[in-house]
């Protein structure tokens, strides 16, 4: 197997690793427990893996309220959360910066100061950062439904061809969205990095 | 962070993890005592483009970056200190969080720090 190491910190592999249910189980407890903050990792089942390797293309993930709990540690220096992230010092500092102020005005908007938010429990954390995040634009069911959209394979082409896949997202979710927030979803997904490349690699000619 | 795996057994980073050299050394020795034939490979990243800014740089007085901790938006602290939207963003990033972990490490709790706090986090000579 070839594991690629970047020169700007990120690592990858090739291609996919083949493991045993074992393996894979050590794998991600390994990744928990000795690399990583456990609550920002997600085992999910695909059958679509990325094409694209380090130095192939700039990669970046939206960030989850499990990361924002992180993010607005103010407690912890930019580095110790960068590395429990697995994200770089950068980018850490340029999504506090952005984010710093507005968060501020939440907690006081609740009362509250940072060290009034480091000592609540991870779920009311959590309910915050929701709220939070909601109120900055994208709601938690237009996510939920942005999330359902990308497991399909080819999301990318189903939305730009509107096809009747697209539609079955749609009727699958109970319970059923208001259309609106399906519109909404469909058009932060369009706003994304995967979107934008599918469409210059495919349409653009 | 999201682990991918298949049904087929195939297991995959969502995108690329950054790590430090300390996690690099442990994730490497650890897949290699995974997999008989681990190879690595130097890559050289694509880097993300960002638009030419001016890189004259002011330097930071510690009363300024005390302003930092106020509650004020960007552009009123940019206005305040005579410096741009985007330099107070990519400062305030790291600094209140470093100097809250700076105090915590120093004190026990991050209340209010003093310019010599500043200075000493800075490792600057009183």
């Amino acid at each position: 197997m070839k594991v690629f190491i970047g020169d700007n910190t990120h690592i990858d592999f090739k291609e996919p690793i083949l493991m045993t249910l074992e393996q894979r189980e050590k794998f991600v407890y390994f990744l928990k427990n000795e690399m990583f903050e456990q609550s920002i990792i997600f085992v999910e089942k695909t059958s679509d893996f990325r094409k694209e390797r380090l130095g192939d293309k700039f990669f970046s993930e939206e960030w989850s309220p499990e990361e924002y709990i992180l993010l607005t540690n103010l407690n912890k220096s930019t580095y110790d959360v960068a590395q429990s992230m697995g994200r770089t010092w950068l980018s850490i500092n340029m999504k506090r910066g952005n984010e710093i102020y507005s968060f501020k005005l939440k907690l006081k908007s609740k009362n509250l100061d940072y060290d009034d938010f480091d000592n609540l429990s991870k779920d009311k954390k959590l309910e915050i950062i929701k709220e939070w995040m909601a109120e900055k634009g994208i709601s938690e069911k237009t996510r939920t439904i942005m999330e359902e959209i990308k497991k399909q394979n080819n999301w990318q082409h189903n939305i730009k061809e509107m096809k009747d896949a697209l539609g079955i997202v749609y009727q699958k979710l109970t319970p059923k969205p208001e259309e609106q927030n399906f519109k909404k979803a469909v058009r932060e997904l369009k706003k994304t990095n995967e979107y934008k490349e599918f469409i210059k690699a495919n349409y653009d000619y | 962070m999201k682990i991918l795996y298949s049904g087929e057994g195939l297991v995959d980073f969502g995108i690329p993890p950054a790590v430090s050299e300390e996690q690099k050394t442990k994730i490497i020795e650890f897949l290699k005592q995974m997999f008989i034939d681990v190879e690595l490979v130097d890559t050289k990243e694509k880097e993300k483009h960002f638009n030419s800014v001016n890189k004259t740089s002011k330097k930071w007085k510690p009363k300024d970056l005390l302003m930092l901790l106020e509650p004020l938006s960007e552009e009123e602290l940019a206005e305040k200190l005579d410096r741009s939207p985007m330099s107070i963003r990519m400062y305030r990033g790291h600094f209140e969080p470093d100097l809250r972990s700076f105090m915590i490490k120093k004190y026990g709790n991050a209340k209010k720090p003093t310019l010599d706090d500043i200075n000493e986090m800075n490792g600057d000579e009183k």
